[in-house]
């Protein structure tokens, strides 16, 4: 069944977009209305995979925009991360990251996953969001900073 | 770099994660996309295709109960004209002339016939008996008096007839006579009825009550009363078997079934029939472009069907079948791959003598390269089983006969193997397991034929039966950016073995 083999995956993107599980779960069931709403434009260019996940990620950004995200311009040169070596953030498991995410700013959380995790470039990026390329830039920069920091906290912690 | 390890560590990590999906999330998303009722529901386009079967067995079952009604007319005329015969004076006419074969003998057997006959042997004005006939089979014979005279009576003469041979008047039509004893002598032929002479036949039911048993010896005139005022066929029916063996010298009307091949009782179809499929493609997204490549790289070509059916006689013209076949679709794909590239690998190997008299073995290696196309050609099949249930009519004599059938095809599995082509125009391998784009079940189809038999013995027939087979789905699914289905058309030829024989 198509619900069942894919679900947990889209899950999956939902959380990573969405704020909290009752927003994951409000995207996830707008995103599989529209998944079988045009299930037949299917045109087998790519995986349906891929296609489905471009629908569920499209219905997060709508989701989202109706919240009124305000991307914030930030200075490059003034945002330095703290450049962590691999190993300090190798041993965090997925949930570890899924929980990283959520705790960002919606416009970070957003321009990261796409950046990142779907691999949309910024041009792609500030057409989908409606913002200026160099905004995503900088809302990435961000993110990465503060996902940096986070974990250095962590690191701290457990030290 | 560094955060390109960043980011690769994020989404090697996050890209294919899965997370737990919540109870009851399919149960919001499902009534907005496959809101059912929770009565009954059929598919649409299964609805329709029940509907139009429906329809069909109810008119064959119409034309059933029509005939049967037609056929039994005669038979309830009988009831009401029989009741009426109380006490029917048979009277002696020694009728000379009248051989056996004048005698009209009209016989309907019917179900529960009770009538009484009065009969006066061996004398003009003889003791009247009361006889009971108890029939019990359907019907047996229908023949139609044509009578002119104005007075009947029905003469049994056995005098000048052979030895114990007992004759009955199983239906009479009579004219228009008041008199309540008339007697009338056949003296004319022509003005005679339908005459012809049952040959007795035994049997073995002894739970029918023999009805007239008759001195063999004695002439015998039936002389009958009629109570109508009006013209009336008056049909007296004897059961074609109603006798006890107990009781000598009675009357047996043959049993026209005994000469018939048909049997009545189960029978089975063994078949197998060449096809043809007529493709059917309507689009949905796909381009146009698309659908005539994939219409140029596909050619139907013959394939078959093989299966039983078993067969339930309603009665001698309706049969209901239903059985189990297996279908195979062939169709030919060929397509051409551009910019094929063939690359051959050339080594050549030369010895050079040296003025020092040492050889040295020398291997030269080159590539050729050569850009070309490439056709392809794959047998694709489109593989079925069915169970085929049908309603038939058929009709003529005990060597050939006709019929037509019609009914509906349930697909119990069907799976697509071979290649297809995709709309980036590369083929895609198909087969059972990994199959995307077409269902694993067809639903319903209806199916329509026309049936020639030629019986070979009393057990066999050999039946050519043209037929075609019309699929309400389609074949393909609903993420399949066109709509593709097949309506096949064949001719099923086979055997069928009447079975409990």
């Amino acid at each position: 069944m198509l619900f069942e083999q894919h679900a947990p995956k889209m899950m999956s993107v939902c959380l990573r977009y969405a704020n909290d599980t009752m927003e994951a779960e409000d995207i996830m069931q707008e995103g599989f209305i529209k998944v079988f709403q045009y299930l037949h434009q299917f045109k087998f260019e790519g995986s349906f995979e891929g296609w489905m996940r471009r629908i569920i990620v499209n219905t997060a950004i709508r989701h989202l925009e109706k919240k009124k995200i305000h991307f914030k311009d930030i200075d490059e040169n003034g945002a330095e991360a703290p450049h962590l070596a691999p190993y300090a953030y190798a041993h965090l498991g997925q949930e570890d990251l899924l929980k990283l995410i959520s705790q960002l700013p919606d416009g970070y959380r957003m321009v990261f996953n796409l950046n990142v995790i779907e691999g949309y470039s910024h041009d792609e990026i500030a057409e989908m969001l409606k913002i200026q390329p160099g905004t995503s830039r900088s809302q990435l920069v961000k993110a990465r900073k503060m996902l940096q920091e986070q974990i250095t906290q962590l690191q701290q912690i457990a030290v | 770099m560094i955060n390109n390890q960043f980011d690769k560590f994020f989404r090697e990590q996050l890209k294919d994660h899965s997370a737990p999906v919540p109870e009851g999330l399919w149960e919001k998303i499902m009534p907005k996309d496959k809101k059912r009722p929770t009565a009954f529901y059929l598919p649409k386009k299964i609805g329709l295709g029940v509907l139009i079967a429906s329809l069909i067995i109810a008119g064959l079952y119409g034309g059933f109960k029509y005939e049967q009604a037609t056929n039994n007319n005669l038979v309830n005329t009988n009831i009401d004209n029989n009741s009426k015969l109380v006490d029917q004076n048979i009277k002696n006419t020694n009728a000379e002339g009248i051989s056996t074969e004048n005698t009209t003998i009209i016989s309907s057997v019917k179900k529960e016939n009770n009538f009484t006959n009065s009969i006066v042997a061996n004398s003009p004005t003889i003791a009247v008996q009361k006889q009971t006939i108890i029939s019990k089979s359907s019907i047996e014979y229908n023949l139609t008096n044509k009578i002119k005279a104005d007075n009947y009576s029905y003469s049994l003469p056995a005098k000048g007839s052979s030895k114990n041979q007992t004759k009955f008047l199983t239906e009479n039509s009579i004219n228009n006579q008041k008199s309540s004893s008339a007697t009338t002598h056949l003296d004319n032929k022509d003005e005679k009825e339908t005459l012809s002479t049952l040959p007795l036949n035994e049997s073995a039911d002894e739970n029918y009550t023999a009805f007239t048993k008759i001195n063999p010896s004695l002439p015998i005139l039936l002389n009958i009363s009629e109570t109508n005022n009006n013209f009336s066929l008056v049909n007296k029916t004897l059961l074609y078997n109603a006798h006890d063996k107990k009781i000598q010298g009675i009357i047996i009307c043959p049993n026209i079934k005994s000469r018939s091949s048909f049997n009545t009782d189960w029978g089975i179809e063994l078949y197998a029939s060449p096809d043809y499929a007529l493709k059917y493609v309507s689009n949905i997204s796909a381009p146009q472009q698309y659908l005539d490549k994939k219409d140029s790289s596909e050619q139907m070509q013959i394939s078959y069907t093989a299966g039983f059916r078993l067969i339930k006689p309603l009665n001698n013209n309706f049969l209901l079948k239903a059985g189990f076949q297996y279908s195979q679709l062939n169709q030919k794909f060929s397509y051409r791959n551009e910019n094929e590239i063939k690359t051959t690998t050339v080594i050549t190997t030369r010895i050079i003598i040296r003025s020092a008299g040492d050889t040295i073995l020398v291997r030269d290696t080159s590539v050729l390269q050569q850009i070309g196309y490439n056709i392809k050609t794959v047998h694709n099949q489109f593989r079925s089983i069915d169970i085929p249930v049908t309603l038939g009519y058929q009709f003529g004599n005990d060597d050939l006969k006709f019929g037509i059938n019609a009914g509906v095809v349930f697909n119990l599995s069907s799976w697509y193997q071979g290649e297809i082509l995709d709309t980036t125009y590369a083929s895609v391998p198909m087969n059972k397991v990994s199959n995307a784009l077409y269902k694993t079940n067809i639903g319903m189809g209806l199916y329509t034929s026309i049936s020639l038999i030629k019986r070979i013995n009393d057990n066999t027939h050999l039946f050519f039966e043209p037929y075609f087979r019309y699929n309400l789905s389609n074949m393909t699914n609903s993420v399949s950016p066109y709509n593709q289905r097949f309506h096949i058309g064949g001719l099923s030829v086979g055997l069928r073995f009447n079975l409990n024989r």
